[in-house]
This record gives C-alpha cells, structure tokens and sequence, in this order.
C-alpha cells in the first residue's frame, strides 16, 4: 500500500491524498470529477469537486445536506449540467456523450422511482427495453434479480402494494439490471429494516467485489459508509473537506468510527 | 430515435393508463353518459311532448274567447290545465316550485272586447329563475298568438281584406355559401365542439399524469436518467396520448348518436327539429381531416404544460387557461361577426372546432386549407417546445 497521509490541518483545508493500492493504480477509474461546479442561480451547490473511482471500490459521498452530494449524482447521471469543470464516466464526457453515459450507469434513486401500477417484474423488464435487453437474457436476468433481492414471490405483484422496503430491493435490482459497471447509490437503504438492510449491503459489498463495479454510494448512514466504502469522499457546502479510508480518517482526526470523524468535520469547518 | 425504445415508453404508458379505471372512465363512460343528456335529451326534456307543463288558469270572463283559448291549452300535447277562481296568495311559492309552471289570468270583458273589436290582455305570471317556467310560457304564448292570427284573419275578411294587408313584406333566406350547406343544421358544428372538448379532457387528465404527475412522484428521474432519450420519452408518452384520445372520440360520437335516437324515437319529426346539437354527416370530410392534426396538436400541448409545470396544481392552473381559450374559441362564433371568428381558426386547438363550421359554409376552400396548415404548424410547434422543455434542467429538482 502507498498511503500519502496529510496532516489534519491540510484535511481541514481542503481535502486529503489519496490512498491506492498497487492494483488499482493498474486500473484507470471509471469516475472521474475535475474541478466539477455547479450553479443553481446565486448558489453554488457544488464548488470545484475532484474524485475518482475506481473498478471494485465504493466511494462514499458523504455531507450533511446540502452538502451537494445529490447534484453531484445528478450531474453524473447527466440530469444536470455542471457549470464548469469535468465528469466523465468510463471515458465518456457527461456533457457531451451522454447517452452513453447513461447507459453504463445503473443507479438507485433516493427515492424509489418505480411505476406503481406495474408489476414488480414489468417494472424490470421496462427498463430492460430501454438498456436494450430482449427476450430470454432479460426474462432470466428479471428472475434472477428477483430471487436476489427476495421478491421472486412478489414478482406478479403490482409495486404500489409493496412495502417501502420491497420497493427499496427493487430498485435496487433495477439499478443491477443490466450489469453496469458503475453503479450509484443514493440511500440505498434509508427506511429498511435491519435485516433487509444488511441484505442490501451484502448484495452491493459483493457485486462490486466480484463484478469489479465502481460503486458511488451517497448516505448519511456512517455505520454504511464504514461497512461498505473502500473510501470516502467527506462534502461540505459544496466542497471537498476530507477524502480517505475510513480507518485514515480516524487517525488522521484521533477519533473513533467515520461518524465521529464527519462531526470533527463538519463543525470545524462551521467555525469562523 | 431508437424505435424500439420509443414503441417500450409508449407500451408502458398505455399499460398504465388501462389499469387506472379512473382514466378510462373519464375516456369512455363520461362522454357515453354525458353526451345524451347536454346534446339531446337536455332539449327534449323541455320540450311539451316530454315535458309536462302545468298551467293554472283564473277565468274571470264568461265569454266564448278565453274559453276557446283555455280549451287549446288543453287539447295541447303534454299539458296540464288547473281551473282555479283566484291566484293563490302564495303563487309565488307555487310557481317556484313548479306546482305550476305558468299561471294565466283572463280578465273579466276580455271576450267581449274582442268581439267588439277592440284589445284585450291576458296576464301570464312567471317565475323568472325558472327555465322551465319560462319555457312554457312561450309555448303558451305561441298558442295565444296562433289564435291571434285566426282572429286577425276573422276581422280583416269582414272588411274584405286579405292578411297581406297588414303583412306586406315578405322574407326569404338564399345562402350563398357551398352548394347544399343549408343543409347542415345550424349548431351542427356544436357536435364537432363536443368532440374536441371530450377527447382533450379525456387526454388531459392521462397527459398530465405521464408529464408533471411522473415529476412528483419521481419516477420522471429514473426515466431521465436511463438511455431513453428525451425526444423518445416526449414521442413515447405523445402516441400512448392518441388511441384514448380516439377512444373518447368514439364514446362521444355514441353518446351524440345514441341521444339522437332517443330523441327520434320519442318525438319523430319534432324531435328531429329540435336535435340542433348532432353529428351532421356534412362535417365528416372536414372531421377526418382535423382529428388527428387535433389530437397530435391537443397531446402534444398537454404534454408540453405537464412538462413545464414544477407541479400538479400548477399544470391545472395552465390547464384551465387552455380549457378556457378553447371552450371561448367556439363559443366566440356565437357572438362575435364572421371576419373575427374567422382568426379564432388560427388559435391552436381550438380553432379545430370552429374551423369545421367555415367548412360548412365554404368548403375546402383557400381559407379552410391554410387554416388547417397553420394547425399542422402548430404540431410542429408544440412538439419542438415539449422536447425543448425536456431538455431543461427544471424538470429535476435543484435539491442539493
């Protein structure tokens, strides 16, 4: 391992080195952020962002909200345009390819954003018409997910009659759907229970580590981040305040666990 | 444009609509049901051979002229004639509530005014808030002026005069419109306004759901945020729009032909008179022409304020404007003078249905084709905005 250890000051400036293993290094990310900014009116939600991920590991967003985690998403997922700067997305410029990025991407929305009025297998099979999939690849792919994520036996089902839960496990199985190899994650799994919960993240640490996914996850769960995340990229106000393992931010702060971590950040940064 | 991609987008829209019974409720069963009762049967319940029309009647005078009017009224066809000695005290209520619809008091000398030659007055009292009361009162009035001319006949033969005399100008009607256009009943184009009204309510409700409806309920971003590309999601969601558009066109036509019958049946000629809202077979060329410009046109307008709605309650908002200018459009034709009725033709949506009434009087003519041209520019118009629309960055939240 190279670890490029900064000071807490420098941290507190403006972010922190990164960490990588000789093996990724072999890799070239899959994300790439370059001076991202964006703009809503006199706002500034996102101010001179840089992150890269890589295949394999999930990165965190982390922030408070408002911190500009979801216009970053946004801006990944070509809903938005970023003001200036860069993103790409396996070499493809979100601005100007973005059908293609769209296409290797398979996100999970905050909120679920399913059709309630189909069935948990058409709502798949949708979306599997639009990535493109037909007939027996998508009718397995649907079934397999399904039996996944637990929902084989709802699969006939109309989704408006599903739990929040069972609605959180198939977006999730819409976002794997068609196997990209950048997923992104927005609270996958706020207002699950613990079980399904764990499940859900069982199902992204082991998807991303077999299928070399560069995973992008947003939460404001810190036990997630530091179960799930290779690293973590710490937001604030639009800015990058801190970027790590989670077990490098610990002893960069001298506290324990990334909850601790994030607070330490978060205040500092509200100090005058 | 990926076809496929475009023909999945509007199969879900479709399969969506289907399963929402409220939705084809409002396609099909409103205009099935509503069409009977404003076109037809509205008219034929007022009418005296459905109707029955109550009339009291205080005669005052014993002489053979108000006795032969009353005994009109009752020989009339669905009346019914109360004799009573004096006006109620609380006629008034009784009026109101149509325990008589006309109350009709013959003065004492009334006959032999009359038959001295000279005028006499037949007080008739109403309740004016109601229709019905004042419905019946000109049928009663027709009566009374059907026997006036009898009279009137009666006096002028006894000074060896014909009616003539006292009538000398005499009015006939040419049109010099098309060929045959008299033909066409004279609010047939009310028909036409019907179809346009039901098929854009019906496409409405749909279309605001697939646009701003998919934005609130967040579904809009995922859809965004997959390969589909705007102009497919804008086409997609425009061609599911069409087949409930055309749905709503045919319950209406039903519902126009099915009150039609029912007001034949009931009343044969007359009721054929009085069916002036009906589908007229001389519109039907113009019809094939504008129904689908219109729906294209109506779809695409609906899709366009869903999109640029931030909410439900504000796409209604620019929904009720729409409703407005279009019901206003045909009804303008009504009040305002040709050469300005003629520029409603140009207001899009709208126009559909007045344009349909210039075709009556003109047919395809120089005017109609240029008129039905601009509404296809409007098509393109109004996709180019939607798509437009779609593009911007206000159809995701700016939540950070």
């Amino acid at each position: 391992m190279i670890v490029c250890l900064p000071t807490l000051e420098d941290t507190l400036k403006g972010g922190i080195g990164f960490v990588r293993n000789r093996s990724m290094q072999a890799d070239a990310p899959s994300v790439v952020t370059r001076n991202l900014v964006k703009d809503f009116g006199k706002l500034r939600a996102v101010n001179g962002l840089s992150f890269e991920v890589r295949p394999g590991e999930v990165v965190g967003l982390l922030g408070p909200n408002g911190a500009g985690k979801t216009t970053t998403i946004r801006i990944l997922s070509t809903l938005l345009q970023p003001t200036s700067g860069e993103a790409s997305v396996l070499g493809h410029d979100v601005v100007r390819e973005p059908e293609k990025v769209r296409s290797s991407e398979g996100i999970v929305f905050e909120n679920t954003n399913l059709y309630g009025k189909l069935t948990g297998s058409e709502n798949l099979e949708y979306y599997g018409h639009l990535y493109g999939m037909n007939g027996n690849v998508l009718r397995s792919r649907v079934q397999e997910l399904l039996s996944i994520v637990g929902l084989s036996d709802r699969a006939r089902d109309k989704v408006q009659d599903f739990s929040r839960g069972m609605k959180q496990r198939l977006a999730i199985a819409r976002g794997l759907l068609h196997d990209a190899p950048v997923l992104i994650l927005d609270e996958p799994t706020a207002s699950l229970d613990v079980p399904a919960a764990r499940s859900i993240r069982d199902l992204i640490k082991s998807t991303t580590a077999s299928e070399r996914k560069a995973t992008i996850l947003c939460t404001h769960n810190m036990l997630e981040a530091q179960y799930l995340c290779s690293r973590v990229v710490i937001l604030n106000r639009g800015m990058k305040v801190a970027e790590g393992t989670p077990e490098e931010l610990e002893r960069i702060s001298d506290t324990h666990g990334l909850e601790d971590v994030f607070l330490q950040l978060i205040r500092s940064e509200a100090q005058p | 444009m990926n076809l496929s991609r475009t023909i999945w987008i509007m199969r879900k829209e479709a399969l969506e609509v289907i399963r929402d019974r409220r939705a084809l409720l409002g396609a099909v069963l409103l205009p099935l049901v509503l069409m009977p009762l404003v076109s037809q049967l509205s008219i034929l319940g007022m009418s005296p051979a459905i109707a029955k029309y109550k009339l009291a009647v205080v005669n005052d005078d014993d002489g053979p002229v108000a006795a032969s009017i009353v005994q009109m009224f009752m020989m009339t066809n669905g009346t019914e004639v109360v004799i009573l000695d004096t006006v109620p005290a609380d006629i008034q209520q009784k009026l109101m509530d149509s325990t008589y619809d006309v109350a009709m008091v013959f003065p004492a000398g009334f006959s032999s005014n009359i038959t001295n030659g000279l005028r006499s007055q037949v007080d008739a009292l109403v309740y004016p808030g109601s229709t019905r009361s004042l419905i019946a009162l000109s049928v009663f009035q027709q009566i009374i002026s059907s026997y006036e001319n009898v009279l009137v006949a009666q006096r002028l033969a006894s000074v060896h005069l014909n009616p003539e005399f006292i009538n000398p100008i005499g009015f006939s009607v040419r049109n010099v419109g098309k060929e045959g256009a008299q033909e066409a009943s004279p609010l047939g184009f009310m028909g036409a306004f019907f179809l346009v009204i039901s098929a854009f309510s019906a496409m409405l409700g749909i279309g605001l759901e697939k646009s701003v409806g998919e934005k609130d309920k967040g579904t809009l971003e995922a859809l965004l945020a997959s390969p589909a590309s705007r102009r497919e999601i804008v086409v997609g969601k425009l061609l599911s729009l069409l087949p409930f558009g055309l749905l709503s066109f045919a319950a209406t036509i039903v519902g126009l032909a099915f009150g039609g019958v029912i007001t034949s049946t009931f009343m044969g000629q007359t009721g054929s008179n009085l069916q002036m809202i009906s589908l007229d077979p001389s519109y039907l060329p113009i019809m094939l022409v504008v129904a689908p410009i219109f729906l294209v046109q109506a779809a695409a307008l609906i899709l366009l304020m869903g999109f640029f709605a931030k909410t439900l309650k504000e796409a209604q908002t620019y929904s009720g404007i729409v409703t407005f200018v279009l019901s206003f459009g045909t009804i303008g034709t009504f009040f305002l003078p040709a050469y300005i009725s003629r520029w409603i033709c140009f207001i899009p949506v709208a126009g559909m249905a007045v344009l349909q009434n210039f075709y009556i009087s003109e047919g395809f003519s120089a005017f109609v084709l240029s008129t039905v041209l601009v509404q296809i520019l409007y098509v393109v118009l109004l996709l180019a905005l939607a798509l437009q629309v779609m593009k911007a960055e206000r159809l995701v939240s700016a939540s950070a």
